[in-house]
């Protein structure tokens, strides 16, 4: 994995001191909360329903064993012993106190890890393909250009104050893992037919209020104009977005106003009169990176092909799901799933991570992902490893064999944390949950997506889910919205709401209803549920849900 | 900043060091127990309640202060109006992190 220089060290521990002495400041009086609140939002400290919550940028998801070895430690000194990975690849601390916080930027800073541009109307963690640099189907590793992006956007002084914050998300595969086209701009990194890089540069996706699957502004964008188009794309937007208003000010609202030609009429005059000379470099520093990458890249022997866990059902059943195609024969991506039968997505405690820290160790060369999808990848596992990994995992509570399964949910930390909640989300996912995983047992579901969030800024991604679920707050009561039919891969899509709402208790049957309708109607086995929705549209999901109920 | 309410209310904020849920107590102080809440009726406890909550964000020893309006037919029990309110002095109605 990449590594920081001098420099970027240097950086992150001016960082930490810096905050340490803001973090003095604020306790002596000498700076209000006004003052010193959009301090701490640049450090990733927000004051939450109950307390105050630290969210710690991963970089395009990539952990190393001695990092997550860190956030264990953190979690268990500072924290109350666990963490939650989030749907932008970070992880977040839901009780630390003001006071330690100098402290745990410390700690970060010394596994080259901090907490800039984790909040606030700035370019956030740049997220991609958590099967980086080792999946099958990958035209190109898109991690160099996210890793180039992270330094451009970091503290870039044009864009620390933008009319609303702002996400990028890359991809070089394929298939669409990290979910490109709802991001306020997306890239689909490819080669040309010489093997240069090239980017599909897509613009105004997102949730929210107002879901948006992003709209193809430019392809084959050669490496040199890239950063120069991406800065004419943020200053045509820094321009021109709703300030006046922070649920209009996405760029999705801005490309809808305008239109996507006048849009793209405004950025191509900037970038014609754009100085190029702070992207004179973007070539050699690309290369630069990108040999980086390739220096931290572990030798990787192509192997023979194995029969995996043809003796051991349990395994087998592991293998079928959380397993995933290498692009080195006989090596294997495994997928770590987070989301236990009735378990809190994306929780993680102190000891597992140091568990799964050890698993790295000595399973993926020390290296791991967070998914956007609130799960753990390891990139580097022999084949013939998998078996002895599943069994570590499974010591250690975290050998479900769910990915890409319906109880492979996605939940944002809803009322029961967050202070823009308007209902819980994590009590439904765990009881959705309970009934998936008996259900997965006995039926063959397939891939179906579920995801949860608790409020209409849609941190829980229900709008790109095949099965979504929205809490409101009702008359002072918790209601649920389901929609139908989005995906968040290559051939993105809203979901369309099914109908009223439901109390929380009525979710499960809703959605089992759900299920079953899919199950009749499905043509084989190999119909995945949207392709099953887009084939016979809302109508019998609706009748069977409402009719009669 | 904390608003009046003219019904019947009390106090809460974060501590500014640790982030605690705190409650603005009759005896002027703040407590981590909702059950020390000083309870205001009427504008005039409000706005004297508000008031609190501004000197002491002025003073930085609370971050976040407002008002919580309370069911008025509850007469012991401190009881928000607001399901949020509810939420968040219940605290998490869920097990933290998982059963390994």
């Amino acid at each position: 994995m990449y590594q920081y220089d001098d420099h970027d060290q240097s950086f992150v521990e001016a960082r930490a001191d810096e905050f340490r002495n803001q973090v003095e400041r604020r306790l002596a009086g000498q700076l209000s909360e006004d003052e010193f609140k959009p301090l701490r939002l640049q450090n990733g400290l927000y004051l939450q329903l109950h307390a105050y919550m630290l969210r710690v940028a991963i970089p395009y998801g990539e952990l190393s064993s001695a990092q997550l070895r860190k956030l264990g430690y953190i979690a268990d000194t500072y924290d109350k012993g666990y963490g939650h990975f989030t749907t932008r690849q970070n992880i977040q601390f839901n009780w630390p106190k003001l006071v330690d916080t100098p402290d745990i930027l410390d700690h970060l800073a010394g596994v080259q890890m901090h907490a800039i541009q984790t909040s606030g109307n700035c370019i956030r963690n740049v997220t991609s393909d958590p099967f980086a640099g080792v999946a099958a189907d990958e035209f190109i590793d898109p991690r160099p250009i996210s890793e180039l992006m992270r330094q451009w956007s970091m503290l870039h002084p044009e864009f620390a104050f933008l009319p609303r914050k702002f996400k990028f998300a890359v991809t070089g595969a394929a298939d669409d893992r990290a979910a490109i086209k709802f991001h306020d701009i997306g890239i689909w990194a490819k080669v040309d037919d010489a093997g240069a890089p090239v980017f599909d540069v897509y613009v105004g996706g997102g949730q929210g209020r107002t879901p948006r699957v992003a709209k193809l502004f430019e392809s084959a964008v050669p490496l040199p104009e890239l950063m120069p188009l991406l800065d004419a794309m943020l200053r045509v937007y820094n321009l021109h977005g709703r300030r006046d208003n922070k649920y209009k000010a996405r760029i999705k609202i801005l490309v809808e106003e305008l239109g996507l030609e006048n849009y793209r009429d405004e950025v191509k005059a900037e970038v014609a009169g754009i100085d190029r000379a702070p992207f004179a470099t973007v070539e050699a520093e690309y290369a630069r990176i990108k040999d980086a990458f390739e220096e931290g890249t572990p030798g990787m022997t192509p192997g023979e092909p194995i029969d995996l866990g043809a003796a051991d059902p349990a395994f087998s059943g592991w293998v079928k799901t959380n397993v995933a195609a290498h692009r080195v024969p006989g090596w294997a991506i495994a997928q770590i799933s987070v989301k236990p039968k009735g378990g809190i997505p994306g929780d993680v405690t102190g000891e597992q991570m140091r568990a799964l820290a050890d698993l790295a160790d000595t399973f993926s060369q020390g290296e791991l992902r967070i998914t956007h999808r609130q799960n753990v990848v390891f990139p580097y596992v022999k084949a013939t490893d998998l078996l002895a990994l599943y069994q570590g995992l499974a010591a250690v509570g975290l050998g479900e064999d769910n990915i890409g399964e319906a109880s492979d949910i996605i939940a944002c930390p809803g009322l029961d944390y967050c202070a823009l909640a308007t209902a819980r989300s994590i009590p439904v996912a765990q009881e959705l949950s309970s009934m998936l995983r008996d259900r997965e047992a006995k039926d063959e579901l397939g891939s179906i997506s579920l995801n949860i969030s608790g409020c209409i800024n849609a941190c829980g991604h229900h709008h790109a889910a095949n099965i979504g679920i929205l809490g409101l707050n009702k008359a002072e009561k918790e209601s649920y919205q389901i929609t139908l039919g989005g995906r968040s891969d290559e051939n993105a899509a809203v979901g369309d709401i099914l109908g009223p709402g439901f109390a929380q208790a009525d979710v499960p049957g809703a959605v089992s209803k759900i299920i079953d309708t899919y199950l009749d109607l499905r043509t084989s086995t190999q119909e995945r549920f949207p392709d099953t929705y887009a084939r016979v549209g809302k109508e019998p999901f609706k009748e069977a849900v409402y009719v009669g109920a | 900043m904390a608003a009046a309410l003219t019904t019947k209310a009390i106090l809460t904020a974060n501590d500014v060091r640790n982030g605690d849920i705190v409650f603005w107590t009759a005896d002027q102080r703040w407590s981590t127990s909702i059950d020390d809440a000083a309870i205001g009726y009427g504008k005039d406890d409000t706005d004297q309640l508000a008031d609190a909550g501004k000197q002491a964000e002025a003073a930085n020893t609370v971050v976040g202060a407002y008002l919580i309006a309370l069911r008025p037919e509850e007469t012991t029990a401190r009881v928000p109006v607001k399901m949020r309110e509810v939420r968040r002095l219940a605290g998490p109605s869920i097990e933290f992190a998982q059963a390994a």
